[in-house]
């Protein structure tokens, strides 16, 4: 053999050392989730075998034993308890708990799949038949709390021009303002909904011109965004109806380890925050710049306005 | 022929004993104790954001709100992209007697859910008045909402009032009388071991288990949490922050541990928490990370409803005990034995 053939088997078996451990390790866990998450888990928490009756110590039941559930209670089983111990019933409760355990799964799964050309087509197809059950039973959630990464915050600004030209600047959320706690959290989600649903007004990249399913969900997506932002105004306007209303978001930004220890920026430092642009110009738009920006309350604002009352030009100062 | 026998022998065994345990997992009876303190802390947490969304009660709902009427139904209705099922009669609610009078409705159905009044039939209008609520409120939503919306669903489908409720109370005070009429006994179980209040525990559970499998694998995702940062960027983000632990970052290996064990929590949170010999450091660890959001990230609501949620891993015999403890405090007779009974007990 030569050292050639020897150093080839050597990695081959290595590939297949990696191979078994990575096999072991997938049957271990299929193992403590399948096994465990129904068979032994059962078992495992009955060790003390079920009780079915109120007035007596536990009867020992084999775990070989088919539970017999209405036949083991020495005491007269509950309404419910009789009526489950028909195997018809059971089996239909069993169709509607699978049922329902894919609404719960469904989702989470199809979010987890997502990536830049949507969500994987077979978590799609596995989620589709059970969407409509899943959206209105509010299960329809992906569950990536802090997730993938804990990221920046987001506020908005509102500045309420009154009649005598004098400006207030409100900022929601608040915490001086929203109390208690639990007011001020849905007035941040709010904040955050903004800014997610954010899609500036630009042309549609060439990519998606010639697909016209795509380049309605681009157009869509603006729609959206522009009538959450007017939805906002129209609330603020009509808290302050003989004033004039425009908002703003903002970017908050946490300091990095070295900066808040380093150079003593605090969480609360201005200089982490960013106005965020609705428009593109070039060179207005900090996209992907992670450098803060300095002044930025005192930079030309964006300032949102609805389309029927431009009071404010986006590009201006109020 | 031996071994095809033996074959079909053993696929026939394998099916059922994976019926056996399907059985033993969703159809022992088990006693409604633990549902019951679920539903007190869920009713209780329902009431306290329904009180909170009434001092505000325009700004939520109707056609001033934040959101009004038309853009959510557009958001749902499919003007902005796909339409979806997450339909609520509230839509259309633009006086403020009719938002005034359902909202007032749903604390009162909500009051009567918590105290276990009336529990039956509380309990799917409570989650049913939150559904409606939480599908006008698209855009002000976060955590709580999810899962106090999960626990009450669940709850409706057990005999959550039998125990620690006015509904206790009742059947107590008029044993005779209910005990006449099927429509009264289901109205007003007893606080016997039943399938349905198995069902629900389960359901709470696998439920649970998914939020933090797909938690874990969504951290997973993330690069601040194998880097071990991810504490800090939650402890500095100056919009979630209640109370100022950012000296941890003075701490490189205790907040990157943290981050680590995190993720490895919540991932393996499915499969570890089911044994026994692994659910107390599961719970304890849960009960930590919630507790230290609570505090920390300023989600006191959030924190304490997943804290509440995952009470379902702990046996009814534990609150049985407590509450016998509790009446024998007052009337100084320790009762001799307690009933034993459900898939948790110990």
């Amino acid at each position: 053999m030569t050292t050639r053939e020897g150093n080839t088997n050597l990695k081959r078996r290595k590939n297949d050392q990696s191979r078994l451990l990575l096999s072991t390790f997938g049957l271990a866990v299929f193992t403590i989730v399948s096994s465990r998450g129904l068979h032994l888990v059962s078992d495992g928490l009955t060790t003390t075998p079920p009780c079915l009756c109120i007035d007596s110590v536990p009867h020992a039941v084999k775990s070989t034993d088919r539970p017999r559930i209405a036949s083991t209670a020495t005491a007269s089983p509950s309404m419910d308890t009789s009526w489950f111990s028909d195997t018809r019933v059971r089996v239909v409760v069993s169709f509607f708990l699978i049922g329902h355990l894919w609404a719960v799964i469904g989702r989470p799964l199809e979010f987890a799949t997502q990536g830049p050309f949507g969500a994987s087509p077979s978590a799609s197809a596995w989620y589709a038949p059970v969407r409509a059950y899943s959206q209105f039973a509010y299960l329809d959630h992906g569950y990536a709390f802090f997730a993938p990464d804990p990221g920046p915050s987001h506020f908005f600004e509102a500045a309420i021009t009154n009649s005598f030209g004098e400006i207030v600047e409100r900022k929601f959320p608040d915490l001086t303002v929203q109390w208690p706690r639990l007011l001020y959290h849905r007035h941040f989600m709010l904040a955050e909904f903004l800014n997610d649903v954010h899609q500036p007004p630009i042309q549609p990249p060439p990519e998606i011109a010639g697909n016209p399913v795509e380049l309605e969900r681009f157009m869509r997506g603006r729609r959206r965004f522009e009538s959450v932002r007017d939805s906002i105004l129209k609330h603020l306007r009509y808290h302050h109806p003989e004033s004039k209303v425009a908002i703003r978001r903002v970017e908050h930004r946490q300091p990095g380890l070295p900066e808040f220890f380093g150079d003593n920026v605090s969480v609360a430092d201005q200089r982490l925050l960013r106005v965020l642009f609705d428009t593109i110009d070039g060179l207005r738009v900090p996209t992907s710049d992670p450098a803060p920006t300095t002044e930025p309350l005192e930079t030309p604002e964006p300032l949102e306005t609805s389309n029927a009352e431009a009071v404010l030009p986006s590009e201006s100062t109020p | 022929m031996n071994n095809e026998a033996h074959g079909r022998f053993g696929i026939a065994a394998y099916f059922r004993q994976w019926t056996d345990a399907w059985d033993r997992f969703w159809f022992t009876p088990t006693s409604p104790h633990t549902l019951a303190v679920i539903r007190i802390a869920t009713g209780l947490m329902l009431l306290y954001s329904h009180l909170v969304i009434a001092f505000n009660l325009s700004s939520f709902l109707g056609d001033t709100a934040w959101i009004d009427n038309e853009t959510i139904a557009a958001i749902h209705g499919g003007k902005f992209g796909p339409s979806d099922a997450a339909r609520t009669y509230l839509w259309w609610f633009s006086s403020p007697f009719a938002i005034w009078t359902h909202h007032l409705m749903a604390i009162a159905v909500t009051a009567c859910f918590a105290a276990g009044l009336m529990t039956r039939v509380a309990a799917p209008l409570a989650w049913f008045l939150q559904l409606m609520l939480v599908h006008r409120m698209t855009g002000t939503l976060f955590g709580l909402d999810q899962v106090m919306t999960m626990l009450a669903m669940y709850l409706m489908l057990a005999p959550c009032g039998a125990v620690f409720s006015v509904d206790r109370w009742l059947n107590r005070r008029y044993a005779a009388r209910i005990s006449e009429r099927r429509i009264f006994r289901w109205l007003l179980p007893a606080a016997e071991p039943s399938v349905s209040a198995n069902i629900a525990t389960r359901l709470i559970q696998i439920h649970l288990c998914v939020i933090y499998l797909f938690g874990g694998l969504w951290k997973a995702r993330g690069t601040t949490w194998w880097d071990g940062t991810s504490i800090w960027f939650a402890i500095s983000n100056a919009q979630y922050q209640s109370i100022d632990v950012t000296w941890l970052g003075r701490y490189p290996t205790l907040f990157s541990m943290l981050a680590h064990v995190t993720v490895f929590w919540e991932v393996f949170y499915c499969a570890l928490v089911w044994p026994k010999l692994t659910r107390p450091i599961v719970l304890g660890i849960a009960v930590a990370v919630h507790l230290g959001i609570a505090l920390f990230l300023g989600m006191i609501t959030f924190g304490v409803i997943m804290i509440v949620a995952n009470m379902a891993f702990i046996a009814p015999t534990i609150w049985m005990q407590t509450g016998a403890r509790l009446r024998a405090r007052n009337q100084t007779i320790v009762p001799k034995q307690l009933p034993v009974s459900g898939p948790l007990a110990t």
